[in-house]
C-alpha cells in the first residue's frame, strides 16, 4: 500500500472510512512511522482548527448570548468529567507505555503556545485558547482548558497499540518533527527535548518492568467498534474500557503474571460478554472480541433501572450499546451501534442515547435550575445535538448525539413505551 | 408538512452557531436560521433533514449577500452599538477581541467550500452531510476538510506570530 494521502488520514480520524479501507489504513498506520507522523499531525489540525473556530462564537461585547442552548452552567463540569477523568486515570495507570506515545508531542505543542515568562499579560492573552486565563466570561475556553486531560487520553486511541509494541527510540522524534506547532518548540528548546526523551526511555523500561500489556479491540458481529465495554481479567481487578475505537489496553502486573491461564472478559450492556483464556506471559498479548448483539438488554436495561429507587442522586447506572433500533432506522445509518446510558438522579431516569462516534466524548452535567442533564461533545468541545424531554410519567429524558431526527424519534417512542 | 418544533429544537442551535461562525453577527445568524425554518415548513419532503437546513441557510446567505449589503451594514451599526453599550474589563475585552480578529481574519482566508465543510463538520454534519450540502462527493470530503484545518491553523499561527513581533516592538 502506498502512503496515505492527507484526505484519507482526515477521513479515517473522523470515522468515516468504510470498514474495508478503515483496515488498510490501520494496518498501514502501524507499520509506517511516516504516515504515523502524518496521522499525529493531523491530529494536531483538527484540534486547532476547532479550537481556532471556538473563538468566533466569543464575539466581542456579550452580543452572543451566554449561549442558546437551554443550559450551559459552568460547574458541572466537575460531574461531566469525573468519568472521562476516569478513563483517563485508567489509560494512564494501566498502559504508561501508551501513554508515553503521545506524551512528547503533547508537551512540545503545549510549549509551543504556553506565554514566555517575561511578557505582559496582553502578550499572554494573544498566545491562543489553550494559554488563555480563565474568566467568568470566559466559559468557553475555560472548558477547552479544563478538558485538555481528556484529549491527552484519547489521543491514543487508534494507534497506541502498534506504538506500544515499537522500540521507544523511534517514537519521540517522529511525531514531534512533523508537527509545525511543534517545530517551533523543538527549535526554542531542544535542551528540553533531550531531556523528554530520556523520561520517556525511563517510563519505558518502567512500564515493561510493571506488568504484561495486552492490547487488542472489541468490535460487534458487523465490525463496528464497541466503545466503552468493559475488559477485565476475570476474578481480578484489573478491568478497562475500551476507546471510542473499540481498542483497549490494560496491564497485568508482574507480580500477578504467573504463567497460569486467566480468563479475558469483554462485556457490554446489550451484547453478550465474550471470554477468552489467556496465558500472562512473554512480552504483551493480543486479544481481540467479537461480541454479538442482545437487543433485550436494552428493555432490561430501562426496567432494572426503574427498579432501583432510592439510589443516591446522581448515579450512573449503566449503559449500553444497541444495535437493532439503529439498524430498523431508514436514515441510511443503519447498523450503527447505539449506545444507551441510563442515569438516575433526584428521583428521574435520565437515559442518553447516542450514535458511537470516533474522537467523541460523552460527559454529564448537573443543570441546577432543571435536572441533571446530559451533553455530548467532541472532542474540542464542540456540543453535537441533543433532544430534552418529559415523559408521561414526568420522568426527563434525553437523547442526544449526532443522530439523525428519524432515530432520535424511533429511539423515543421505544423508551416511551418499553416492551416488558 | 414538518413538524417545525421538531426541527427548531433539533437544529437550531448548532444552526445558529454555524452561522455566526460563518457570518461573524449573531443577529443576522440568526435571521437566517429562523427564514431556514420557515422554508422548512413550505417543504414537503426532505430526505436528510440536516442537510437540507444546512443547504437552504446556505443558499439564504448567498442570495442575501449578494442583493441586501445595505441591511447587513445597518446590522453591523446595532452591533456596534451593542458593542459598545456592555461593558467588560478591558483585558479580557482585548484577549477575546484579538483571539476572535484572528480566528476570522484566518476563516476568510479559506476558500469557500473549505470553509463551510469545516464549519458544518464542526457542527457535527457527517461527510455524506456534507457532501449533500456542498454538491460536492462524498469522496473529496477528507481532502477539503484536511486542507482547510491546515491552511486555517497555519494562518492563525501566521497571525500570532505577527501579533506577538507587534508587540514585542511596541515593548521595546
Amino acid at each position: 500500500m502506498q502512503h496515505l494521502d492527507e484526505g484519507t488520514i482526515h477521513a479515517w480520524l473522523d470515522g468515516e472510512l468504510p470498514l474495508d479501507e478503515r483496515e488498510l489504513v490501520e494496518a498501514h498506520v502501524a507499520a509506517c512511522d511516516e504516515c504515523k507522523a502524518a496521522v499525529a499531525e493531523a491530529r494536531g489540525f483538527m484540534a486547532a482548527s476547532s479550537r481556532i473556530l471556538t473563538a468566533l462564537d466569543l464575539v466581542p461585547g456579550g452580543v452572543l448570548p451566554a449561549t442558546t442552548s437551554i443550559a450551559r452552567p459552568r460547574a458541572p463540569r466537575r460531574f461531566a468529567i469525573s468519568r472521562a477523568w476516569m478513563a483517563a486515570a485508567a489509560v494512564l495507570v494501566l498502559s504508561t507505555a501508551t501513554v508515553i506515545a503521545v506524551r512528547p508531542k503533547r508537551e512540545a505543542a503545549v510549549m509551543a503556545t504556553a506565554p514566555e515568562p517575561a511578557q505582559s499579560g496582553k502578550a499572554v492573552a494573544s498566545n491562543g485558547p489553550i494559554a488563555r486565563a480563565p474568566s467568568d466570561q470566559m466559559d468557553a475556553s475555560q472548558k477547552k482548558v479544563e478538558r485538555k486531560p481528556m484529549i491527552v487520553a484519547q489521543a491514543p486511541a487508534a494507534p497506541a497499540p502498534a506504538a506500544l509494541a515499537a522500540p521507544a527510540s523511534e517514537r519521540p522524534q517522529t511525531p514531534v518533527a512533523a508537527s509545525p506547532v511543534a517545530k517551533d518548540a523543538a527549535e526554542n528548546s531542544s535542551a528540553t527535548a533531550g531531556r523528554m526523551s530520556d523520561a520517556v526511555s525511563t517510563r519505558r523500561e518502567a512500564a515493561t518492568n510493571v506488568g504484561i500489556p495486552i492490547t487488542g479491540r472489541v468490535v460487534s458481529e458487523s465490525g463496528a467498534p464497541l466503545g466503552s465495554a468493559s475488559v477485565q481479567v476475570e476474578g481480578t481487578g484489573i478491568v478497562t474500557l475500551t476507546h471510542d475505537d473499540g481498542r483497549y489496553a490494560l496491564v497485568v502486573p508482574a507480580a500477578r503474571a504467573d504463567g497460569k491461564t486467566k480468563s479475558l472478559v469483554a462485556r457490554l450492556i446489550g451484547y453478550k460478554a465474550a471470554t477468552a483464556p489467556i496465558a500472562p506471559a512473554g512480552d504483551s498479548i493480543a486479544q481481540d472480541f467479537v461480541l454479538r448483539a442482545n437487543p433485550l438488554a436494552f428493555h432490561e436495561l430501562v426496567v432494572t433501572g426503574e427498579g432501583t429507587n432510592g439510589q443516591r442522586s446522581g448515579v450512573f447506572l449503566a449503559n449500553g450499546t444497541f444495535a437493532e433500533l439503529a439498524s430498523r432506522t431508514s436514515s441510511g445509518e443503519s447498523g450503527e451501534p447505539v449506545e444507551i446510558s441510563l442515569y438516575h438522579v433526584g428521583g428521574r431516569y435520565i437515559t442518553f442515547i447516542d450514535r458511537l462516534r470516533p474522537d467523541t466524548t460523552r460527559g454529564t452535567f448537573q443543570d441546577p435550575a432543571v435536572t441533571m442533564m446530559e451533553e455530548k461533545y467532541d472532542k474540542q468541545g464542540a456540543t453535537i445535538n441533543r433532544l430534552a424531554w418529559t415523559d408521561s410519567e414526568g420522568r426527563m429524558r434525553t437523547l442526544r448525539g449526532a443522530v439523525s431526527v428519524e432515530t432520535l424519534q424511533q429511539l423515543k417512542r421505544a423508551l416511551d413505551h418499553p416492551t416488558p | 408538512m414538518h413538524d417545525v418544533d421538531r426541527l427548531f429544537r433539533a437544529y437550531n442551535e448548532t444552526l445558529v452557531r454555524y452561522l455566526t461562525r460563518r457570518l461573524g453577527d449573531r443577529d443576522w445568524a440568526e435571521e437566517v436560521a429562523q427564514e431556514t425554518f420557515v422554508r422548512a415548513l413550505r417543504q414537503e419532503t426532505m430526505t436528510n433533514e440536516r442537510a437540507w437546513l444546512f443547504t437552504v441557510a446556505n443558499n439564504l446567505v448567498r442570495d442575501e449577500a449578494r442583493k441586501d449589503s445595505r441591511r447587513r451594514r445597518h446590522l453591523t451599526m446595532l452591533y456596534e452599538e451593542e458593542k459598545e453599550r456592555v461593558v467588560e474589563p478591558e483585558e479580557t475585552a482585548i484577549e477575546r477581541a484579538q483571539d476572535a480578529a484572528m480566528a476570522r481574519a484566518a476563516v476568510d482566508g479559506l476558500a469557500e467550500r473549505d470553509r463551510l465543510a469545516l464549519l458544518m463538520k464542526e457542527e457535527g454534519l457527517d461527510y455524506s452531510e456534507i457532501a449533500a450540502a456542498l454538491g460536492m462527493s462524498v469522496g473529496s470530503i477528507g481532502t477539503t476538510l484536511s486542507r482547510a484545518r491546515r491552511r486555517l491553523v497555519e494562518q492563525y499561527e501566521q497571525l500570532q506570530q505577527e501579533q506577538k513581533r507587534r508587540e514585542g516592538n511596541a515593548a521595546s
